[in-house]
């Protein structure tokens, strides 16, 4: 599974866990539009940081790096290295 | 529990904008969805149909507020309608024309009564003092948002919101332990408007490292627009706004649609508010919060199930006041272009704690999240994930809401001194303790709600639990320091018929 893939399983488990089923694209805002809140975004970093070794300590945290797939798939390009 | 990364699973539900994708079919609705109705929003981008959109939306303001604010409201709206490539400089035109004209929206009260007791009503010019001193402050945060984003790696910008809380903690105990007479009092008055705007400035500044970063002007059109907002920035800061401003007429005429159903639901709340507010306290004797409160301070208490009906009484005059304020202000920032979610949304469908806290003051909950949650969580306990979690909780409900307030109520060092003032401080700090205990006890027991489409699906005892918390922590959410805590302990008995 590609780190495109895997992060877009992972989003859309997410959503299913709060009840939201309803399809998204990649370049969809996902925090922004309300859909994933503050508190997800934590749950998509932990995600990042353990499959892709990404240290948002050194890195730099804002939500608007982790608000859509694309982004998300941007931000592991720059940032992340796969380790599992 | 996430299966991939093995934390307790949020305990959030989805806010607004992601309801309105699910269609309440079976919902009554006393506003109509126009927003969803394709003719609607296609005529809302002609010419007429943004001029009959912001005559509706002027008609709203006008039933509401002054003739004076509704019109300066509605010609700052509609500037930003007809000029969208503009927007941002209208927004930071309007706020600056709503400060000119509006006056300030910093309270002066406790100002007033320094030069009242220091005897200096005849050597101080109050009013020019004020423009004065707001003048001051703009300029020193332009000037330091300038800095900013010219060295944004320099030492005192690397942690740009750490050097803030320096520089106001210097100033508070240099204005409280070494000024007197005529200094001390402007200098008190540049703490106030300092700290009026500290959280608009700790946003800009976070904005000043970012590459794409506004300008300074477009900077200060965040500071207290001029839709409102109060120490705490709606709807956050520039960085929010260029991320949610509407890039094209569709989602303009589909976020103002939305502004004017946001507007008339307001309407229809605070007629509810003011309507409960009567039945509550006129037509049946339940007294107010205070006088409760009061009255049991007094050794004169009303029977506790009367308390109790006070307390219940307060906690829905409260949600619906938060409400009518907070939608009013976000109808207005909608209707200017911006696609800000609602500051509350449907609180007492909150099943847990943390989800009740999150629906209820969205960008209060947001500022805390940003400015101590996130700079905790991604520092801190790396390899523990619950105590992380915790941690970071604590930093936010805790001690980042501690923070917030000890400087929105600067004015109590004022009064009392600085040291006072902090020891009076323990009941709301007990407040954010039970707070924030209560948030991470809610998010690690991982009761994560699954969404229904209909809130009477859920069990109406976690609402019902949620509430009650709520209801019970409102015996301690006082910042006014005239009572110890052992006061709010013998009511919080009282309610239970215990004690005295």
């Amino acid at each position: 599974m590609d780190a495109r893939e895997a992060i877009r399983a992972f989003v859309k488990d997410l959503l299913a866990s709060k009840g939201e089923t309803a399809a998204f694209e990649d370049s969809e805002s996902l925090l922004l539009n309300g859909r994933l809140q503050s508190i997800d975004a934590v749950e998509i970093a932990l995600f990042l940081e353990q499959e892709y070794a990404i240290d948002f300590s050194v890195v730099g945290f804002d939500q608007a790096q982790i608000d859509s797939v694309d982004a998300i798939v941007s931000l592991v390009e720059q940032h992340g290295r796969r380790i599992s | 529990m996430n299966p991939v990364t093995g934390t307790p699973a949020p305990t959030v539900a989805p806010h607004p904008e992601a309801s309105a994708r699910a269609p309440r079919s079976a919902a009554l609705r006393l506003v109509p969805a126009i927003d969803t109705y394709p003719r609607v929003v296609a005529w809302a981008q002609t010419r007429l149909g943004k001029a009959l959109l912001l005559s509706l939306f002027a008609a709203g303001l006008f039933l509401r507020f002054d003739p004076r604010t509704s019109l300066a409201m509605t010609a700052i709206l509609a500037a930003a309608t007809f000029l969208p490539n503009y927007r941002r400089w209208i927004v930071t035109a309007g706020t600056l024309l709503w400060l000119m004209v509006g006056g300030s929206w910093i309270d002066w009260t406790v100002v007033q009564f320094l030069i009242t007791t220091r005897g200096l009503a005849g050597a101080i010019n109050f009013p020019l003092l004020q423009s004065v001193v707001l003048v001051a402050v703009l300029v020193l945060s332009a000037g330091w948002i300038g800095l900013a984003r010219r060295y944004p790696r320099a030492l005192p910008f690397r942690r740009p919101v750490l050097t803030l809380t320096i520089f106001y903690g210097v100033a508070v105990v240099f204005t409280s332990g070494i000024l007197i007479g005529r200094n001390s009092v402007i200098a008190w008055m540049f703490v106030f408007t300092l700290g009026a705007y500290f959280w608009f400035l700790g946003y800009a500044l976070v904005d000043a490292r970012a590459r794409d970063g506004d300008s300074v002007g477009l900077q200060l059109g965040t500071f207290h627009p001029f839709w409102g907002s109060t120490t705490t920035p709606v709807p956050k800061g520039a960085s929010y706004l260029r991320r949610i401003e509407c890039k094209d007429p569709q989602a303009l005429a589909v976020t103002q649609l939305k502004a004017l159903k946001l507007l008339a639901w307001a309407g229809i709340l605070y007629i509810s508010s003011r309507l409960f507010v009567g039945i509550a306290h006129v037509a049946l004797p339940i007294p107010s919060y205070q006088v409760a409160f009061n009255s049991f301070v007094a050794s004169t208490p009303f029977p506790w199930y009367v308390c109790w009906l006070a307390l219940i009484t307060v906690f829905v005059e409260n949600l619906l006041s938060l409400c009518v304020w907070g939608h009013t202000v976000i109808a207005c920032c909608r209707m200017a272009g911006f696609r800000a979610l609602r500051n509350t949304y449907r609180p007492l469908e909150a099943r847990t704690i943390a989800e009740f806290w999150n629906r209820y003051y969205f960008y209060f909950k947001e500022l805390l999240v940003d400015f101590f949650f996130y700079p905790t969580f991604f520092r801190w306990f790396k390899p523990h994930k619950r105590l992380r979690l915790a941690a970071a909780t604590f930093m936010a409900a805790g001690f980042g809401n501690m923070f917030f307030h000890f400087i929105r109520d600067i004015g109590y060092v004022a009064t009392f001194g600085l040291w006072q003032a902090v020891i009076r401080y323990h009941v709301y700090a007990v407040y954010c303790l039970i707070l924030s205990g209560g948030i991470v006890v809610s998010q690690l027991r991982n009761k994560a709600p699954r969404r229904t489409a209909r809130w009477f699906e859920a069990p109406l005892f976690q609402r019902l639990g949620v509430v009650l918390f709520y209801c019970l922590l409102q015996v301690f959410d006082d910042t006014g320091r005239s009572h110890p805590i052992t006061t709010h302990l013998a009511f919080l008995l009282h309610l239970f018929h215990m004690g005295r």
